[in-house]
């Protein structure tokens, strides 16, 4: 996939319009948030492109190739790690983790097309153990953060965490659906999630069936074994689905086209396990927030589910094909 | 280099890259033996102090003794008596061990020091037919403890300078670069990245034993 350019000669990188569109897709989410926490959001996302186009070059360089200008699939992975980030964050815990998704999780396996596990859900992983405090206290909305500078703030109580201790959220499920609540910078809003998704649907920059049937497994998940007894499934199901990092998920960080599946059967598969294992990561493990870490575990064992499922789907379609009656009709030929 | 030296290391490359278990044919990084301790366990350097006691207790010592017992015994039977000496003189080690550490600071690294027992750094020549002489196993124990030592230390330091800022418990840098380090699985990205810059430090050594050979050849 990696593009090799003479010096005079330009040959734009076959993502380059995908991955436009998908940062264009973002930028919604990063006005929402600018909107709701001041300019701080803004530089969060400069710092993190900087950084990502900076690691671009020095592998250029190391590895001895001309440095493409039109290979951003690190601009996408930078932007979709500092959207999942608190407004709050320090800047050097960006590109710490910029630089180890960028370095670590795509350019350490050689680059676009062949990196096996995602890069954003490595880099959040990364932060995410590494300072889980400042990590899981995001502030409220319409905090005014100053650019630089240390500074008290009142953290708010995110409703997945006061859904992994066992009760109901303080916030009611519209503001959720609104993103009037504290979160992650760019995973609030389910509605502008939600026009998101349809405008990359449209323009077929997504696939349908991995973010469809992810959701769909979590659903179902939720709905048969709810956390909270208290109030009906439905709304529990809202609660679980709208926040967090889930939805963004859904939409942005499973389209990562090198690490999905190939075959449209192990594509409702892969969307299926990593549905079941957000929900299980969410319940039993240590932290709050479970797709990322789910998305690791599901691409480690992917490339042997996806032969499976390919040889699958090949033997039932090989059976279809002995059953069906010769073409040629031999009364016709008399 | 001198010129004697260029020669010598064009001449014997291939047999070095076999034989030297520091460097060129380290049991960590190129071998990819004695991980688990190195990965888990090693996250400060004071824990790296007491592993280190630990495998320079047991390497060289378990590697003799299973040579001597092991002459009369077939190739099949041969990986108990390197397992069992290896953990006869696990008993005496971790008496040692608490003589001079102290039961709290064994406590830190668990179940690694006795599963030391089984690892492959110290019982891994089992595996090959023909017998070893016990003056091949006194030098060849030695000289991979020597190995197995460069690199724990070096992950050790590493590994608590950026998990907590300070080197053998005296703060060097006043926040943490990278608590990540101190996982099992920064531990394995931080061995990874290691052994890269290893092997790259390598093929450097090797491209310049070239370049400089070619020239008095």
């Amino acid at each position: 996939m990696r593009t090799k350019t003479n010096r005079n000669q330009i040959i734009v990188h076959e993502d380059y319009s995908k991955n436009i569109e998908i940062i264009v897709a973002m930028l919604p989410l990063l006005a929402m948030a600018i909107f709701l926490y001041g300019p701080r959001p803004a530089l969060m996302v400069c710092i993190s492109t900087v950084t990502a186009l900076i690691c671009d070059k020095i592998v250029s360089m190391l590895r001895g190739y001309t440095y493409n200008k039109t290979d951003n699939g690190s601009v996408v992975i930078a932007i979709m790690l500092t959207m999942l980030l608190p407004a709050t964050l320090d800047y050097y815990i960006i590109i710490i983790g910029v630089v180890i998704a960028v370095l670590l999780g795509k350019h350490a396996f050689g680059g676009t097309g062949n990196y096996p596990f995602n890069p954003t859900a490595l880099g959040y992983s990364v932060v995410l153990v590494g300072w889980t405090e400042k990590m899981l206290s995001p502030p409220l909305p319409f905090t005014e953060i100053p650019l630089f500078g240390e500074f008290l703030y009142s953290a708010g109580f995110s409703p997945t965490k006061s859904l992994s201790l066992g009760g109901l959220p303080n916030v009611d499920v519209t503001s959720v659906v609104l993103g009037d609540y504290a979160g992650a910078i760019g995973c609030t809003s389910a509605l502008i999630l939600l026009s998101c998704f349809a405008f990359l649907l449209i323009r077929k920059r997504i696939s349908f069936l991995v973010p469809a049937s992810f959701l769909l497994s979590a659903t179902l998940f939720v709905l048969a074994f709810p956390r909270v007894q208290e109030v009906s499934r439905l709304e529990v199901a809202g609660y679980e689905i709208f926040s967090g990092t889930i939805l963004f998920s859904a939409v942005f960080i499973l389209s990562d086209a090198t690490t999905l599946p190939k075959n449209k059967y192990s594509k409702i598969v892969y969307g299926l396990a990593i549905g079941v294992t957000t929900m299980l990561f969410r319940y039993f493990g240590a932290f709050e927030i479970g797709v990322c870490f789910s998305i690791l575990s599901i691409n480690s064992i992917f490339g042997y589910l996806d032969r499976l499922v390919a040889k699958i789907s090949t033997k039932l379609t090989s059976k279809k094909i002995k059953q069906k009656k010769p073409l040629i009709n031999n009364k016709t030929e008399i | 280099m001198k010129k004697e030296h260029v020669l010598y290391f064009h001449k014997n490359i291939a047999v070095l890259s076999r034989r030297d278990r520091v460097f060129l044919n380290n049991p960590v990084l190129i071998r990819g033996i004695g991980l688990a301790p190195i990965v888990v366990a090693a996250t400060t350097l004071n824990n790296a102090l007491v592993l280190a006691v630990a495998v320079i207790l047991m390497l060289t010592p378990t590697r003799i003794l299973s040579a001597i017992l092991a002459k009369r015994v077939k190739t099949k039977y041969r990986v108990l008596v390197y397992a069992l000496t290896a953990g006869v003189l696990y008993i005496a080690v971790s008496f040692i061990l608490e003589q001079i550490f102290g039961l709290n600071q064994l406590k830190l690294l668990g179940l690694y020091l006795p599963l030391l027992i089984v690892e492959p750094l110290i019982i891994k020549r089992y595996v090959q037919p023909k017998p070893e002489k016990i003056k091949a196993a006194l030098y060849k124990g030695t000289v991979t403890t020597l190995g197995f030592l460069l690199v724990l230390f070096l992950v050790a330091a590493l590994r608590e300078f950026l998990a907590y800022g300070t080197l053998y418990g005296f703060e060097i840098i006043n926040f943490q670069p990278l608590p990540f380090a101190k996982m099992v699985a920064g531990g394995f990205i931080i061995v990874g990245l290691v052994a890269a810059l290893w092997n790259f430090l390598i093929n450097l050594f090797k491209k310049y034993i070239n370049m400089e050979a070619k020239k008095y050849l």
